[in-house]
């Protein structure tokens, strides 16, 4: 009010002239019937009113659950590739639609077809980039979508609800979800509020939207505009789709456990209601697919006709999908009569026992994150039964003290990053000339015993490698690493010497050579220890 | 009792020591150790045996749960008591990640035993690790759904964050690159459990059914109608009647 008091004020003396030379060219009942309108229309307490309406605060979530889209471009990273070539949103709107096109069917779509696809779009967008900035540019909303960076967590989506005062309200959702398909490969499958977003954009009850699209269709194939007809065909299927997976639910939970859904009243209304929504499912696709024969049969145009067999294919698969659910529906009753004799007609159970389900997996979800901790693993404490402390025994006690911590549970980084040498010049730390000199002294080693300070200045006159891999070398002898044994290094080559003609001693004795120090280490050949010396001396020429 | 005379010989005490022992390696089967099948038998038939047996299991703070032949002697330990083990005293876990770790547990109890009943009846319950996560996946959207206004819109976040939003936010399944289960998923988190559940002797893995599925041994169902379930509920009814106290 006050505003706009104010900014009638400021506009000047002009306008109040002009208002003065109207009032007095309207005659009294005209002033009479401007006077009883309100003076100054309560705009912002109307425009408040309509934002407190739920229709407001409906359409403001739905604009909210995009925002996992919308964020992409504005992610530092997605700053490296250039600007207004690619647009995220769109690639990740492809994504969720090549993911649900394929949804609950034999081949779902595995992680790689649709990087595959997205950089595909991606190519197209541009042309003149490099493929794999394409393949970049799939990847990285394909993570995104995933929120990689969060460990594929739900995303937080906050809005404001002006319905009742003002609150902050913080959705959770996810768009796609990352799992293991029926032959254990990696596939991606759309979430319900993704595919709600995808297909209408708001919540609507399905089975409304079911009846929409079918006039749809119907209206489409009539006015002969064949791509839409063929979109629509599409879309009543990822619904039908939708609607097996909610009744196929509570199926499921039905047989295991009775109590768990309402027989006396909900189940049968839901069994009668999809009884008849899959009856005139059937009746409609029939009479859809009778009707889209006949165009077919009718059309001349080659393209036209294939698209008539698509969305003729689309509804038989549509069709299937029902009848498989209305077997499963007709049969409920008898599964739930049988689920009931197994399950209620037993000895009943001591008064003092405690149901799981209910008694405590339920409310223990409702509880707040401390309590529910609290509950939940004295649970997990008290189903372990009894655990034994185990001592060490002293001879793992040397490796477990080596041993870097272990963790007891069992861990896969989210990103298991190769450790793989991009320069070639770092793969082979070593040359062969400094394995050469290395094993030529240790074989000159294998004849009289020698301190490892000796071998080092013979190694630094050929080189700091050589010597840095003789040290390396025997001090791996001498103190094998047990977290090394798969490691294949150019040290190993000498192993053979060192594991089995060597043998390296610690009297203490210690060297400082500039380069290296540390403890003088004794090499006495093992051939000295054994008594025979001709097997020493084979050996030795062999080696030789 | 008195002090004159001590009912029982060396042997027998050493007899009854040796049962409790056997006890406390759950993976031990009876069948196929002929003096813990014996000792069991013994226990089962021989009164004062059994008086002793419990008295040794008592000195080392354990409750005998059941004598069955073919699980042995199911013990457990007392709370906080040296042969317990106690998710608190893990290093590696935090608040959050112990609530995930301890549903699990409570969840796979649920969907093998969800009623009373079910507890009572000796069978053995097969179970999976999708099975579970769908399990508690559907309880927790069923909290989200309940979670909106007559409008149909989300009523706005109070303060209290509720456990079910913690386990729901989580990925049911993430595949890594070696196709394996990832460290955050919930999925890996119940594989957990149940990896925890066969070292202990309460389930054994079914690879035959399938990549990621158990069988609940009779073991398991008894464990958690006799201690882990009344324990629970236990600390349920406290939570609520101080809720309640501090709502008056």
């Amino acid at each position: 009010m006050t505003e706009r008091n104010v900014s009638l004020g400021s506009t000047g003396c002009a306008e109040d002239d002009i208002d003065s030379m109207v009032q007095a060219l309207l005659d009294r009942e005209e002033r009479r019937l401007l006077a009883s309108a309100p003076a100054v229309p309560d705009g912002i307490d109307e425009w408040r009113a309509l934002v407190a309406e739920p229709g407001f605060t409906r359409r403001n979530s739905v604009l909210a659950r995009g925002a996992p889209l919308h964020r992409i471009d504005q992610r530092k990273a997605w700053q490296r590739f250039p600007r207004d070539l690619y647009c995220p949103r769109t690639l990740g709107l492809a994504a969720l639609e090549a993911v649900v096109s394929q949804q609950e069917m034999e081949s779902e779509a595995t992680t790689e077809e649709v990087v595959q696809f997205l950089a595909s779009l991606a190519a197209s967008a541009a042309p003149e980039r490099d493929a794999s900035e394409h393949l970049a540019v799939a990847r990285f909303v394909l993570r995104e979508l995933l929120n990689d960076a969060q460990d594929g967590e739900e995303f937080d989506i906050s809005y404001s609800d002006y319905r009742e005062g003002h609150s902050r309200v913080t959705l959770s959702l996810r768009m796609l979800e990352e799992g293991f398909g029926r032959r254990g490969q990696a596939v991606l499958r759309a979430t319900t509020p993704a595919i709600n977003l995808l297909l209408s954009g708001l919540e609507h009850d399905l089975e409304d939207v079911q009846a929409a699209k079918d006039v749809m269709l119907r209206r489409q194939v009539s006015t002969r505009r064949w791509g839409h007809a063929e979109e629509s065909a599409a879309e009543s299927l990822k619904l039908s789709l939708m609607y097996c997976q909610r009744v196929r639910a509570v199926l499921e939970e039905t047989e295991r456990d009775v109590r768990a859904v309402d027989w006396s009243q909900d189940v049968p209304e839901l069994l009668k209601v999809s009884r008849e929504h899959l009856c005139e499912r059937q009746r409609v696709e029939r009479e859809l697919m009778e009707w889209m024969r006949e165009v077919r049969n009718d059309v001349d145009d080659a393209e036209v006709r294939r698209t008539c067999e698509r969305i003729l294919r689309l509804l038989g698969r549509a069709h299937l999908r029902h009848m498989q659910l209305l077997e499963k529906v007709i049969d409920a009753r008898p599964a739930f009569l049988r689920s009931q004799a197994e399950q209620r007609f037993r000895p009943p159970p001591r008064l003092a026992l405690v149901g799981v389900q209910d008694d405590v997996l339920e409310p223990v979800l409702r509880l707040g994150v401390e309590d529910a901790e609290a509950v939940a693993s004295l649970f997990a404490d008290a189903a372990g039964g009894p655990v034994v402390p185990h001592r060490p025994r002293l001879r793992d006690w040397w490796a477990s003290l080596l041993a870097p911590a272990r963790e007891a549970r069992e861990t896969f980084p989210d990103e298991e990053i190769e450790l793989i040498a991009d320069d070639p010049g770092e793969l082979g730390l070593y040359g062969d000339e400094d394995v050469a000199v290395a094993r030529a002294l240790l074989t000159e080693a294998l004849r009289a015993p020698v301190r490892l300070s000796q071998l080092l200045e013979q190694a630094l006159v050929h080189g700091v490698e050589a010597a840095d891999l003789l040290a390396i070398s025997v001090l791996r002898a001498f103190a094998p690493d047990p977290e090394d044994d798969e490691e294949e290094g150019t040290a190993d080559e000498l192993a053979d010497l060192l594991e089995e003609h060597l043998v390296v001693l610690d009297d203490g004795a210690v060297f400082d050579l500039g380069t290296f120090t540390g403890s003088d280490l004794l090499l006495v050949p093992a051939q000295s220890l054994i008594p025979d010396p001709t097997y020493a001396e084979d050996d030795l020429e062999v080696l030789v | 009792m008195t002090t004159a005379a001590y009912a029982y010989s060396t042997a027998d005490l050493a007899d009854a020591a040796a049962l409790v022992c056997f006890g406390c390696q759950p993976r031990l089967r009876p069948l196929g150790i002929p003096r813990y099948r014996d000792l069991l038998q013994r226990y089962r038939l021989d009164g004062p045996f059994r008086g002793a047996a419990d008295a040794v299991a008592d000195g080392l703070e354990l409750d005998v749960i059941e004598a069955h032949q073919v699980e042995g002697l199911i013990l457990h330990p007392r709370e906080g008591t040296w042969l317990s083990y106690r998710l608190k005293d893990h290093p590696k876990l935090g608040v959050k990640d112990r609530l995930v770790l301890g549903l699990a547990h409570v969840a796979i109890a649920a969907r093998a035993y969800p009623t009373p009943a079910d507890l009572e009846e000796e069978s053995v319950k097969r179970t999976s690790l999708t099975e579970v996560d769908d399990f508690l996946r559907r309880l927790t959207d069923r909290l989200r759904e309940a979670a909106v206004d007559a409008d149909g819109l989300a009523v706005p976040h109070d303060e209290l964050q509720a456990a079910w939003k913690v386990y729901a936010k989580l990925p049911p399944s993430r595949p890594t690159a070696t196709g394996r289960l990832s460290e955050s998923s919930t999925q890996r988190v119940i594989k957990e459990a149940l990896d925890w559940l066969v070292e202990q002797g309460m389930a054994y893995r079914a690879d035959e059914l399938g990549v990621g599925h158990y069988r609940l041994a009779h073991r398991f169902r008894v464990q958690v109608r006799e201690a882990a379930a009344s324990a629970a509920f236990t600390v349920l009814c406290d939570l609520r009647r101080a809720h309640l106290a501090e709502e008056d």
